[in-house]
């Protein structure tokens, strides 16, 4: 008989799938699920970060009226924020490239700009997809999904 | 500004990710991964069982592209038309 896998709370995946993508379903003990969900997430911002360079990732501006105003004048770090701390790690790696005179003036432009800060901002989107499916289902305690299919149901167990 | 730009396009790539990859002249093959990604994710997050996710996602894939195709079509043919 297969041993029941742990299953953490509520708040303990939520901030796990916040702060590493797939470790909420991961953690809700949908182990494979929860590593190509990541896998992928993770695959996908390194790409938008690789086609369009580390300038895609930008903080935003310190100074501004209010927060509102300054997320709106950099909304891309919105997405950007929910894929967790690997856009804290780019956005501060940017903030490095721009101040350095070697490659301050090295970014992408046009099409490829904004497909790469595309690739960034929906790798947070579908982390945040991701962490709130995963939260809403230990909430509601459901079981894991791909054990509760290795279980046979109650009645057959019951006839056996 | 130009000039900076002639000259930035003229770099050899040796600065992965400080670089932008040189892919400008093939940016529309840029919804391949991303449209591969998005459904993924979202199927795996679907799907009732895991093993159901790569013919849910390679569909999911399919229809995606299937209807940006269908979209560029009916737009060239909408452009050519008006003008």
């Amino acid at each position: 008989m297969p041993s029941k896998p742990i299953i953490a709370a509520w708040p303990v995946v939520m901030v796990g799938g916040f702060l590493l993508p797939g470790a909420a379903h991961f953690l809700r003990g949908e182990r494979l699920r929860g590593v190509i969900i990541g896998t992928t997430i993770l695959l996908l911002f390194t790409a938008g970060v690789l086609f369009g360079g580390i300038r895609i990732v930008e903080f935003p501006p310190s100074n501004g009226p209010n927060l509102l105003a300054r997320l709106l004048a950099q909304p891309a770090f919105i997405g950007q924020f929910f894929a967790g701390p690997i856009a804290f790690i780019a956005g501060y790696a940017s903030q490095h490239a721009a101040a350095n005179p070697a490659t301050a003036g090295i970014m992408s432009h046009s099409r490829l700009y904004d497909l790469s800060m595309l690739y960034t901002a929906i790798a947070g989107a579908l982390n945040l997809l991701a962490i709130i499916d995963a939260t809403a289902r230990s909430f509601a305690q459901e079981p894991p999904r791909d054990a509760a299919k290795l279980d046979p149901p109650p009645t057959a167990k019951r006839a056996a | 500004m130009t000039l900076a730009l002639l000259a930035q396009t003229a770099l050899p790539y040796t600065r992965p990710f400080i670089q932008p990859l040189p892919v400008w002249d093939y940016w529309w093959a840029m919804l391949f991964p991303l449209v591969a990604a998005i459904c993924i994710v979202y199927k795996g997050v679907k799907v009732s069982h895991i093993g159901e996710l790569p013919r849910a996602a390679a569909t999911m894939a399919a229809w995606v592209i299937l209807a940006f195709v269908a979209a560029a079509v009916g737009i060239y043919f909408l452009v050519k038309l008006l003008r």
